[in-house]
Order: structure tokens, then sequence, then C-alpha cells
């Protein structure tokens, strides 16, 4: 890689990024770049010319999850309300009959899941009932993470079945915000060897925060971005270059701890630039779209980043606080509640997210150009069918 | 590979080295006090020294054994009498007990986890801490299920007793913990029921390995463990001889009405349980792609010592290998090691323990919560660009406070949404905002603040505990070019200082 002895020296103070934007697509041939080094400078460079990106295209599926955390009551959701042994056993917990919305001669929605019970009618919605393991772990935590992993349920898995999809569908044009989690942690489904995603709670958080400083802002990225190989590996800053160039990625076995450091950070800005990009050419939340709560506004910050562009292929939202146990409190209670939120969040999705731009209708009808959205809800079932003792 | 390095003097470098290993690190006036010593000197003082009378006594208010008796028993009594009685009233006050607990729970869960934090900054003896944290991370137990602080912290003390000591006698005592046992099982073991949980994973996580034993060894040994139980209005272990499947058992190939501490010894005679543990303890205090000839050293080590801790650590701190250059600066601090070498860094002698907590949450590692038995997996499990990202921001914070415009998580242990909370917390935010975190003065001379390159090499020195030379000190200098005025100001230190440790760099010990 060639880079000038000193930026000063010609008289203008470049971003190390901008050098390497103008200079490395520019100057093409014998780069021994590894792969995914050039990769991420493409990306850097289609994100600043609003590109769309080269990994989702137009035509790129786009999958939002939305967990049900906390155990949901399964049988609540989807009851079998022929079953009368179900309907004995739950004791309290039962719904009454008549407010359930049949689907089929032995199977109905719960009340509050009209909006389900559209989509079902309509030929959107699939419904697939237990899904479970072979000597399921009564303990909450270690079956959320079996799930979560995809592995036997005596086994520890250092990857989450996302994950490993990011490792090895997306190898190709390496992209830190393959999937995006919308909260402060990813969840262990994304763990993975090498593309684990971002964890992001909001656009404007996401991001080096130090006051406005451009001076700062310079340094920080010229820190934070590759040099050029340097045989002295204490000077701190550079990527070991894998014999034979520009194959794939690194190993990251054969990493070492500064290169792999360096590489994350490298990610740390793209996917950072990335979504402030996104973010801010969504527009801001205009909020004109009621309050509704801790999922609405998740939603509404993937609408924003769906309609912004972003190139993420999985979009994984938290609904929170299923684990009610025996205090769901029946047709008007705490878990029909969150059923009714999480009908209304699948509602919004569907009608191909929050903002009723033309653009985004026509979506709906198939003939748009936005990306063609899969929602998926998801949790750990409750184990016991009886009511939890004490 | 473990032959003893035999260089009389050793380098401000290496020392460096040495205590971010065997501890946590320490501020540069430290550094050089232990240098002082010569290598020698400084190995024994990290096995010999003693914890200050302060640090020993101190323990939360609510860790003492009479306390918790009585507790559990005011607990039992008042559950009875809850169910005697009938209908919804009784629920509600169930419920609302239940509640209560859980809010204690948290709160002396929080409690105990910032206690240890400041033992590990203000600790005599970094290597008892730095092995009980090894010990934690090993024998994994979580409150997650365990629910209980007091257990959780006994569990604590009894890593903390044994640190140094012989592996085989505290794997015997871990058996018998309490917390671990709730954790793993072990009491809900009965002889028509054996569990299996601790059994295998005492065998495949904590000593031999997988691959290492047969299924049939895993029952054998469930049958052995049949004995224990948990007294839980003492929270203490015992053996409870009517359940225990006394019958003959053949385990790892030894025949015995074999019982726990039996199933301990026959796997500690196997050689495999050294190599396990000595790719650990290799991993751990040298390197996590160490060579397979490096572990094998340690592991015949293990072997030479009996399984005892402080002999072959004492080797490993007396080695050429240990100190070799491409093992120094090659290991990415843990969030735990972050938090507390910052500390020593910027010398925050005094730091809320809500800010501590919420700092670890957010970098990955919460004390007393591994995410499962096999503990935390190290290395480059705790970097993705958000873990990163928030390392650099909260940097930023403990050096600017709340100028840096950086949300600091704060982890308080009760209930968020209570009054009570909110309250904490705005008088946490005001305590911050009242303070300044760190003090320039001490760490920049004012002949420094004139000269910003010698400010540099002081900060640097500091924070890197290296020398920064030629093109790596460009991206700092030209920042220090465009700031104004005659001198340096605290704010410009600051952000110096925030760059500084806003580098993939920082992240290494």
């Amino acid at each position: 890689m060639i880079m000038p002895s000193d930026s000063s020296a010609s008289g203008l103070l470049r971003t190390r990024r901008e050098f390497l934007r103008s200079t490395m697509l520019g100057a093409g041939t014998a780069w021994t770049m590894p792969g995914f080094v050039a990769g991420t400078i493409a990306l850097l460079q289609a994100t600043a010319e609003g590109r769309p990106s080269p990994t989702t295209g137009r035509d790129g599926r786009i999958l939002v999850i939305l967990q049900l955390a906390g155990g949901n009551d399964g049988l609540n959701t989807l009851v079998p309300f022929a079953d009368d042994a179900d309907h004995r056993a739950r004791g309290s917990l039962a719904l009454p009959r008549t407010a359930l919305l049949r689907l089929s001669d032995d199977c109905a929605l719960a009340p509050s899941l009209g909006g389900l019970r559209a989509l079902y009618d309509e030929g959107r919605l699939a419904i697939v009932q237990g899904v479970g393991y072979p000597n399921p772990n009564r303990s909450h935590f270690r079956s959320t993470e079996i799930w979560q992993c995809a592995t036997d349920a005596h086994k520890v898995s250092k990857t989450g079945w996302l994950g490993r999809y990011f490792d090895n569908a997306c190898d190709g044009a390496p992209n830190p915000t393959v999937g995006v989690s919308v909260s402060d942690q990813a969840p262990q489904s994304f763990r993975a060897a090498r593309h684990p995603g971002i964890a992001m709670s909001s656009p404007e958080l996401y991001r080096w925060v130090h006051g406005q400083d451009e001076a700062l802002e310079d340094a920080f990225a010229a820190l934070n971005t590759p040099e050029e190989e340097n045989d002295d590996m204490m000077a701190g800053g550079s990527i070991p270059m894998p014999a034979g160039g520009k194959s794939g990625g690194p190993d990251p076995a054969d990493e070492s701890p500064l290169a792999f450091l360096e590489r994350t950070a490298l990610n740390t800005q793209v996917s950072s630039d990335q979504v402030r990009a996104v973010a801010s050419k969504a527009g801001r939340d205009t909020g004109s779209q009621p309050a509704g709560g801790r999922l609405a506004q998740s939603l509404r910050l993937v609408s924003r980043m769906i309609a912004g562009g972003l190139p993420a292929r999985v979009y994984y939202v938290s609904h929170g606080g299923f684990d009610t146990h025996n205090n769901q409190g029946g047709e008007r209670g705490s878990h029909q509640n969150l059923l009714r939120q999480m009908d209304e969040a699948h509602h919004r999705l569907s009608l191909g997210v929050c903002d009723p731009a033309p653009r985004l209708a026509r979506n709906r009808s198939g003939s748009g150009a936005g990306p063609r959205l899969s929602t998926a809800s998801t949790s750990d079932a409750r184990l016991m069918v009886g009511q939890n003792g004490g | 590979m473990l032959d003893p390095i035999t260089t009389p003097d050793w380098s401000l470098a290496e020392t460096v080295h040495l205590l971010n290993r065997a501890g946590f690190g320490a501020a540069p006036a430290a550094v050089r006090e232990w240098h002082a010593l010569g290598r020698t000197a400084a190995v024994d003082r990290l096995f010999a020294a003693e914890e200050s009378a302060a640090l020993t006594s101190a323990r939360p208010a609510w860790f003492s054994m009479e306390k918790y008796r009585d507790l559990a028993i005011a607990v039992r009594d008042e559950r009875m009498a809850l169910a005697a009685e009938k209908g919804n009233p009784a629920e509600q006050k169930a419920r609302q007990r239940r509640l209560k607990q859980m809010t204690q729970d948290r709160q002396q869960a929080a409690e105990a986890a910032g206690w240890w934090l400041d033992r590990m900054y203000a600790t005599r003896v970094p290597l008892v801490e730095k092995m009980t944290l090894f010990w934690h991370g090993h024998f994994a137990t979580s409150l997650e299920k365990v629910k209980d602080p007091y257990l959780i912290l006994q569990q604590n003390e009894l890593f903390r007793s044994h640190a140094l000591g012989n592996i085989r006698e505290l794997a015997k005592a871990v058996a018998r913990d309490p917390a671990m046992m709730i954790y793993l099982d072990t009491d809900q073991s009965v002889q028509t029921k054996p569990n299996e949980n601790f059994a295998r994973e005492v065998m495949e996580l904590f000593t031999l390995g997988e691959g290492h034993y047969r299924e049939q060894d895993v029952k054998e040994a469930a049958r052995a463990l049949t004995s224990l139980k948990v007294n839980r209005l003492l929270g203490r272990s015992f053996f409870h001889e009517p359940s225990w499947d006394d019958g003959e058992k053949t385990f790892l190939g030894e025949r015995g009405r074999h019982q726990c501490d039996d199933i301990v010894d026959i796997i500690f005679r196997k050689p495999e349980c050294a190599r396990f543990l000595g790719e650990k303890l290799c991993a751990f205090f040298i390197s996590d792609s160490a060579s397979p000839e490096l572990a094998a050293a340690v592991a015949e080590a293990l072997r030479r010592h009996d399984h005892a801790v402080a002999p072959v650590l004492r080797t490993v701190f007396l080695s050429a290998e240990f100190y070799a250059p491409h093992h120094r600066r090659a290991q990415i601090k843990s969030p735990v090691q972050f938090l507390v070498q910052t500390r020593h860094a910027l010398e925050l002698d005094d730091l809320p323990r809500p800010l501590q907590l919420g700092i670890l949450q957010q970098l990955g590692q919460v004390l007393f919560r591994p995410p499962n038995v096999a503990g935390w997996d190290g290395g480059r499990a705790w970097i993705n660009t958000n873990t990163l990202l928030a390392r650099y921001n909260v940097a930023g914070f403990l050096l600017k406070g709340p100028d840096s415009r950086y949300r600091p998580p704060l982890a308080m242990g009760r209930n968020a949404a209570s009054k009570d909370t909110r309250a904490a917390r705005d008088r946490l935010a005001r305590m911050l905002s009242r303070r300044a975190v760190v003090r320039m003065s001490a760490m920049v001379t004012p002949d420094q603040r004139r000269d910003p390159a010698a400010a540099l090499t002081a900060l640097s020195e500091r924070v890197f505990q290296a020398p920064l030379r030629g093109a790596d000190r460009l991206p700092f200098e030209k920042f220090l070019a465009r700031q104004g005025g005659r001198e340096l100001t605290d704010a410009a230190l600051a952000s110096l200082l925030h760059l500084l440790m806003s580098t993939p760099r920082y992240q290494l010990c």
C-alpha cells in the first residue's frame, strides 16, 4: 500500500479515512491488501455516495425477528381450544373460549391477536407449532441459550444460529452491519466467528462520544483505521497481510490480537458511519406515530434503517416481560396486553414499515423498489402446562 | 520451556508485564516501587504479602451467618403462616413477600459485586484477587439460578481462601459448596434419581475436558454424589447418609464405594487433569494461543507440585518464556481487567460502585453472573463493535465526567423504576458532576503542560506503559498542535488521554 510520507507536507490535513477512500479504489492493480479491508473500503465509499449496498441489493430479503422475551405462554397464544385436557390443566390461566379467534377446528389465536388473524386469512402468516428439542432443560436461562445457539441440550456453543448464518452467507462482502440488534446487547444467537453484527439502541449514540471537536474526530479516525504494513509489531497498528493477498478475510485463528482489534475498530467506524448516514437520510423520528412503548420505538428504528438502505439482513428486536408466570390475568391481563403489542408490531411491519410514504405503499402490493420483509416471532416456550406453584 | 530467566536485572516493561498479568496493573509510582525490588523479590512479594487488615475485615453488612440464619428462619415462618391462610389476600401477601425478597437479593448482589471490585483495586495481594477471579470463571456459578447473594459471596470467599492453594482440595470444597450445589442441582440428587449435572460438568468443564471420561463414568460419579444436601437455613452443606448410594461403583477404572471426595481424588490421579488445568492457567496468565509445548510445561509443573497453584505460578513468573516479547501486550483485557487497570492508570481511588457495575455490564462481564457453566470465553470474545465503542466511551466519561456528553450506564441493583432508585440516581449524578473525576495535576507537571511533546510522552507512558515512537505519535501530535493557548488545559489533557485510550492498542495488556 502506498501512503504519502506525511499528509501535512502536501498542505492538506486529510483524514486517513478520506485518503483511503480516494486513493485505494482509484489506484487498483497490485494490491496485496486483505480482501476484507478492500471490501470494507468499498462499503465506506458506497455509503458516502448513497448507493445501495452490495449486500442486500434491491431484491435482498430482510428478516425481522421479534423475540418474546421471558418465555411466552404458547398455549395462551395459539390455543388448542378443542382440547379439554388443556383447559382443565390450565386452571385460572385458561382463556374463555368464546373470546378466541378460530383458525381451524382445533386451534385458535388469543383474543388480542386480531392483526395476526387478518394476516393468516390473507395467507401471509405461517405458524410453526411444537418446536422444541429433546430433554428440555428446565432452567430458563440455559434453555434460552440452547434455543439461541441451536445446539444439543448438553452442549455449549460459541456461536449462535444467526451468527453462523452471518459468517457463512455474508463472507464474500464483509458487512459489519449484516445483523442489527436493537438494544444495548446482541442476543446469543448473533455470536459468530467473524461477523457478529452490531447491537445498537439508538443511532445517535452508536458512535464515539466526545463532545463536538473536529480535531479529536480526525485523530480518532486516524487511530482506528489500519495503517500500512509495518514490520515493527510493537509500533502498534499493522494488519498482517496474509500470504497470497486478496483471498477472503483473515483466518481468525491466525490473526494477532492487535490485528483483530484493529479490524474491529475499522468495522466500528464503518458501521457507525453507515448507521448515522442512514438515520439522517431517513429523517428524524418525527413522532407523528403515537408513542406506543418500547416495542413501537424499536420498530420505528428498524423502519428507518430499512428505509434508509442500511445493508442489514437481519434485525432483532426483543419484546420483554413475557415471564408473567401466574400473573397473566386472563383476557384483559398483562399477557394479553403484551400479545396485543406484538400484534400491532406485526401489523405495522406487514404494512411495509411505519412511514406511509408512497414508495413503500407500492412495496406492499409488490411493485415497489423496497426490500422484501419477513417477520418472525420467536420465544422460548413455557414448559409447565399447569400453573406454577408458589 | 519454563526454564528460569537468568538475567539479574529487569526492565520497567517487564515489571509492568508481571503486574498486569499477576494482578490488575498499577499506577506509575507503584510500578517503579515494584521494579526497585528486583525480579525475584517482586515475585516473592506477590505470594508472601499480606492483605491489609481493613480489607480483610470489611464485608457487606448482611454477610454474616447469624444474620443469614435468622432471616432464613423468619422467611420460612412467614411462608408457612401464609400457606395456612387461604384465599386471595394470602396469595397477595405471598407475592409481595417474593417481590421484596427479589429486590433485596438484587440489592445485595450489587453490593457484593461492588465490594469485590473495590477490593481488586485496593488489595495488597493482587495475585490472590486475580486467582479468585480465575476460579470464579472456572467453577462458574451464576446468581441467575442460585439467587441467594449470601451463598454466592460465601463461594467467593472459598475461592479467595484457596486461591493459591491445592486445586484438588479446592475441587472437593467446591463440590460441597452450597452455591455450586444449587447451580448444578447436586442438592436435588437422590439415590433413586441421581442428578448427573455436576457429575458431568466436574469432568467436562472443571478437570478433565471432553473425551477423557465415558458416559458410564458420569453415571457412577452421580451415584457417588447423592449424599450431599444444602441446609438452606444455615447456608451450609452436609452429608445426608440415607440418600447416599453406597453401592460399589467403578469410576474412571477404579472400584469402590465411592463418595464425593473419592471421586475428586480419582480424577486428580489422572494426568489429563493436570493437562486440562495447565492449559487454562497458561491461557489466563501467559497466552491464549500458547504453543502445546508451553501448555504441556505448565501441566508438568502442576503434576510435579501435586496440583498446587503457588509453586507453579512462581515458576511461571520467574521463567524466561513469561517475559518473551511476543507474550507482552498480547492479551485482550477482560472488562474487569480493563476497569481496574484503568483505575490504576488514572489513579481513581474513589469510583462510585453503581458506575463500576454499570460499566462492567456494558462491557459484557457481570460478576457473579457468568453466561453459562463454561464461564466467560474471554480473549476476542470480549470485543465486538459495541463493546469496543463502549470501552472508548467509558474512558471518556471517566476522564471528563458529564462534559464527555456520554450517559454512563448505572447498575443500582434496585428496582429501576422505583422512586428510591430515581432519587439515588440523581444523587449520583450530582456527585459525579461536582467532582472532577480525574486529577490532571497529579499526572502532568506545569512544565509538561507548556511542552506538548513532553505531555504526550508522560501521558502515553502512563496509558500504554511503553514508549510511543515515531509514526505512532503523529495523530496525537496533530491533535495537540490544534489546541490553542500557551499551555495545555485540563480539558485538552483529558481529551488527549481520551484519544490514547480510544485505541485498539489500549485494549491489550
